[in-house]
This record gives C-alpha cells, sequence and structure tokens, in this order.
C-alpha cells in the first residue's frame, strides 16, 4: 500500500488529532452470535454497536466519519479481523465526500483479514470525489480459503446532479485480494482527468458512475460466475458485465448513468450471491 | 527516450532487426486471433470506422496497454539485465493479477508462453532460458510483456527502446485485427496508425517510468467488453 509517486510530490500528509483516524475491530463468534471483541478509533473514525438486521448471528457493523467528508491531509486507517466462524455486514453510514484540496492530498487505507471460515460483505456507500480533490485508497484482503468475501465500491464522477463530472484532480484506488498468502486478482484505477477525460469510449464511455463487486468463496463456481454476467448483461440500463478471474473468484464492473441504475445492478449482484454463498436473500441497509 | 521526436535510439542494426522480427505479425505469437474486447464494442456498434477505432485504440495504449503490459516490459527487462529473477517472477505475478477478464488473463499467458517458445529457438540466450525454467519450477506464469522484457533484455535493447517496440507492436496488432473486423479501409486504418505514432510514443515514455505499486488498468468499459466478449454469439477472435 504505497501511493503513487504523483501524489507524493503534492505535499505531506498532516499527523495530528482530528486528521489522522484509526479504526481497528476484531469480530468473533460470542455464545450465538458475531461480536466486536475488541475496538480502538480515533477520530475522524468510529463505530457504531452492531446490529442484527437478519436476526441470526451475522453483525451489522456500521462505520462513521462524524466530520463528514474527507478533506485535505487526511489518512484514515482501517484494519478489520474476523477470526473463525464470524459473519459480519460491514457498511457506511452515507457517501464518502472528497472534498477540494489545495495542498496535499489524501489517504484511505483498509485492511481485512479473514480467519477460517469468517465471512466479511463490505458494502459501503457511494464515494464522491468533489471538483479539485486528490485521493488515494488502497483496500488489502487476506482471505482463508475457507472464507467467503462480497466486497462492493460504487464511485461517483462527482456530483452528477449539480453538473460536476470529473473536476476532481487525481484518483488512485486499489483493491488487492490474497488467499493463504497468495495475490488472487489486483484491481488498480488510476484518473487523473486533465490527462484526458475519463467519459470518452473505452473508459467510462459516457457513463458517470462505475460500480465494482469481488467475491470469493470456496463455494463461489464457474456457473455462479456465468449467472451474475448473464444478470448485468441481461440489462439494459446498465453496461456490465461479470467474470471468474481465478477458481474461487469472480469479479463485476458495471457502469451507470444514474446512482439508482448503480445502485440497484449491484444490490441485485449481492442478492443472488447471497442467496448462492450464505442461504439468504440480501436486504436494503437501515440507515441512521 | 523524449516524448516526441528528438532523441531517437542508436540501436545497432542486428539489435533494431531483432526487435522488427519480435513485433511483426509472422511473429508466432497468436496475436492476431486477441481483440482485447474489441469485437465486443464492433457488434454493439460502439466501434464501427476509423475514428471511433482510433479513439479505442488510444485508449487501450494509454490507458490500459502502457500502464500494464508496456511498463512490465521495462521493469522485467531492467531486473534481467541486474540479474534479479525474483523481481522477474514477481512482475509477472502481478501482470496476472491485474488482468481481472478471464479472457485477456489467458491471452497474456497464451501469446507469451508461445513468443517464449518461438524466441528459445530463435533469439536462444542464457536470459531466456533463465526464464523458461522459472516457468517450469512454477515460480512464472509466461506473460507475453514478461517474455518480451526478457527476450529484449538478451539482445541488449534498452528498457525505453523495448517499450516503444511492445506498445507500437500492440498497437500495430489491434490494427490488424480491426481491419478484418469492423471492417476497415486497410490503408485508411495504416494511416490513423501512423497518426497514432506520438500517442505511441508519449504512452511509452509514461509507461516506462512506472514503479511496480504503479502499474495500472483504467479502461473499465473495455474491460467490460472483454468480459462480455464470453458470451458473444459468434466471435471471429479468441478474446
Amino acid at each position: 500500500m504505497r501511493a503513487p509517486a504523483a501524489f507524493a510530490a503534492l505535499g505531506p500528509l498532516a499527523d495530528q488529532i482530528g486528521k489522522s483516524g484509526v479504526l481497528r475491530l476484531c469480530l468473533a463468534r460470542d455464545r450465538e452470535r458475531t461480536a466486536i471483541v475488541d475496538q480502538y478509533w480515533r477520530i475522524p473514525l468510529q463505530v457504531l454497536p452492531p446490529s442484527y438486521q437478519d436476526e441470526d448471528d451475522e453483525a451489522f457493523v456500521y462505520l462513521l466519519n462524524p466530520t463528514g467528508g474527507i478533506v485535505q491531509g487526511d489518512r484514515l486507517c482501517t484494519d478489520v479481523t474476523l477470526m473463525p466462524g464470524a459473519r459480519s455486514v460491514i457498511t457506511t453510514q452515507s457517501a464518502a465526500k472528497i472534498y477540494r484540496m489545495d495542498e496535499s492530498y489524501a489517504v484511505e487505507l483498509n485492511r481485512y483479514t479473514l480467519h477460517g471460515d469468517a465471512v466479511l460483505e463490505c458494502v459501503p456507500d457511494q464515494t464522491i470525489p468533489f471538483a479539485g480533490s486528490r485521493f488515494y485508497r488502497a483496500t488489502r484482503v487476506d482471505l482463508d480459503p475457507a472464507s467467503t468475501l462480497i466486497l462492493t465500491d460504487l464511485l461517483a464522477a462527482g456530483r452528477v446532479a449539480r453538473g460536476e463530472r470529473f473536476a476532481f484532480e487525481r484518483l488512485f484506488v486499489e483493491v488487492d485480494v490474497r488467499i493463504a498468502g497468495e495475490r488472487l486478482l489486483l484491481d488498480r484505477l488510476n484518473l487523473a482527468p486533465a490527462d484526458g477525460a475519463p467519459d470518452r469510449l473505452g473508459l467510462w464511455n459516457d457513463h458517470a458512475y462505475y460500480g465494482t463487486l469481488y467475491a470469493c468463496s470456496p463455494r463461489l463456481d464457474e456457473a455462479l460466475a456465468g449467472v451474475l454476467a448473464e444478470m448485468f448483461e441481461r440489462r439494459d440500463d446498465v453496461y456490465g458485465s461479470a467474470g471468474q478471474p481465478a477458481p474461487g473468484c469472480a469479479i463485476v464492473r458495471v457502469l451507470a448513468r444514474t446512482t439508482w441504475q448503480a445502485r440497484e445492478a449491484l444490490f441485485e449482484a449481492w442478492d443472488l450471491l447471497r442467496r448462492a454463498l450464505l442461504d439468504k436473500p440480501a436486504r436494503e441497509l437501515r440507515k441512521l | 527516450m523524449s516524448p516526441s521526436g528528438g532523441g531517437a535510439f542508436a540501436l545497432p542494426d542486428d539489435a533494431l532487426q531483432a526487435l522488427f522480427q519480435l513485433t511483426s505479425g509472422s511473429f508466432p505469437t497468436g496475436a492476431f486471433s486477441h481483440s482485447y474486447g474489441l469485437e465486443t464494442f464492433v457488434q454493439e456498434g460502439l466501434v464501427h470506422d476509423v475514428p471511433t477505432f482510433g479513439d479505442w485504440l488510444a485508449a487501450h495504449l494509454t490507458h490500459a496497454a502502457a500502464p500494464t503490459d508496456g511498463a512490465a516490459v521495462a521493469l522485467v527487462n531492467r531486473a534481467v539485465t541486474t540479474g534479479d529473477w525474483d523481481a522477474v517472477a514477481r512482475i509477472d505475478a502481478l501482470l496476472t493479477a491485474l488482468k481481472l477478464a478471464p479472457e485477456i488473463r489467458a491471452a497474456s499467458l497464451t501469446t507469451g508462453r508461445a513468443a517464449l517458445r518461438a524466441a528459445r529457438d530463435v533469439f536462444p540466450a542464457p536470459p531466456v532460458e533463465s526464464y523458461a525454467a522459472l516457468l517450469d519450477e512454477r515460480h512464472a506464469r509466461g506473460n507475453l510483456a514478461a517474455v518480451f522484457g526478457c527476450v529484449t533484455a538478451s539482445l541488449k535493447i534498452a528498457p525505453s527502446a523495448s517499450v516503444l517496440a511492445f506498445l507500437w507492436g500492440a498497437a500495430s496488432s489491434l490494427t490488424g485485427v480491426a481491419t478484418r473486423l469492423v471492417p476497415l479501409g486497410a490503408v485508411a486504418a495504416q494511416r490513423r496508425l501512423r497518426e497514432l505514432s506520438a500517442c505511441v510514443r508519449d504512452a511509452a515514455t509514461a509507461a516506462d517510468s512506472l514503479g511496480e505499486h504503479e502499474l495500472h488498468a483504467s479502461t473499465v468499459a473495455q474491460d467490460i467488453a472483454a468480459l462480455r466478449h464470453a458470451r458473444l454469439y459468434s466471435r471471429l477472435c479468441i478474446s
């Protein structure tokens, strides 16, 4: 997790209270359900006590940033460990807003470690990079061959409703998934609109929202990845598909014109995977 | 290497001839049967003439081929020159991980292994054998860009010239594929390829400066097209 050189040239990151957020969580089976057995957090990162929206053992955990958004110099580090038998849905309370930056940039580092047959469903709200923002996000997931991961991400071109598209300065988003120490997939998106508009043929075509989903499970086979692909290819409101880059894992990529279309398509994919891998439907997450 | 014009490469004639041969359509890599998702765009009507193909190719070179394969050619070339075979294996693994559409991942490996088979015979040299041994020992997978960087290093061709040749070869091969798929007039397609010379040079310069932590591919719609390619009703290309 090392930012590209283009970021380092923008200036140093702050290391002060309220700027350098830390969140460490350990989730484990405690009697009949998954509980947070260890936690440490420092503003601007915070976590709410878990809820049990499926009315089973799975803990629904909300991460929040009470400062309302990410500003220049912010460094946010989240580290979540799930012990064998733990199952958790991790989400956010609202969209991640990345504000304009005149100096420096902002960094978000996420690390998820799953042991044994742990299940992690990480379904955050969308990320909105405002005009003039500079943002580096790296997410690393370490899996056990027996564990299950569903991770989604939705990126907006900007504040699209007010006509702001690709006005951010630089964005680098990385997802690194490893199983038993071996890298399964590495997805790195680098957008600097000054070097060429992303809304053109081959990049985002003429779309304004980009969704991804990464799934890994011992139960995920080629047939399921095929069903997922067909589900996206049947939809004519979005441009998407899916595939299986390595045994036991699937990726989804989807481009959409509106946030609703992107969210609905990703929700449908989450639902399909949840039914196949966890034997229960997806649910609309309650936002507080 | 300068971005546009000036500082040309001073290559010995023999090295220059070797680069021509490696990037020639007749070198048996099988590149001519791979469209990297272009066939999907053609069937969906998004690429239908020379200008739309030129836009597709420029995006592919600048935002996918150069920052993954192009950068890897330079990194592997340098690693082979310094004898750092751990780095060669690591960059080869990085390439595999970065190629997310199964057909693209497979295309890099099948064309790479074919190129390696040919190179062991045509350009025999200790580094080429060392890379083949990595493959036998399963420390490398045989991605095309890694093989190319290894062969050019064994021929003492500089990283910058290797990247430029690799990307030009990719552009030329895809122009041939598009000429058959769209279809395009051969002369008009070649004129567009020539017009993209500066684009290829700029992409090569940018690729040559990337570190392992900076390799990336940002062509989202091309990735989706490559994924959708697996389910096209009729297909002329493997990817």
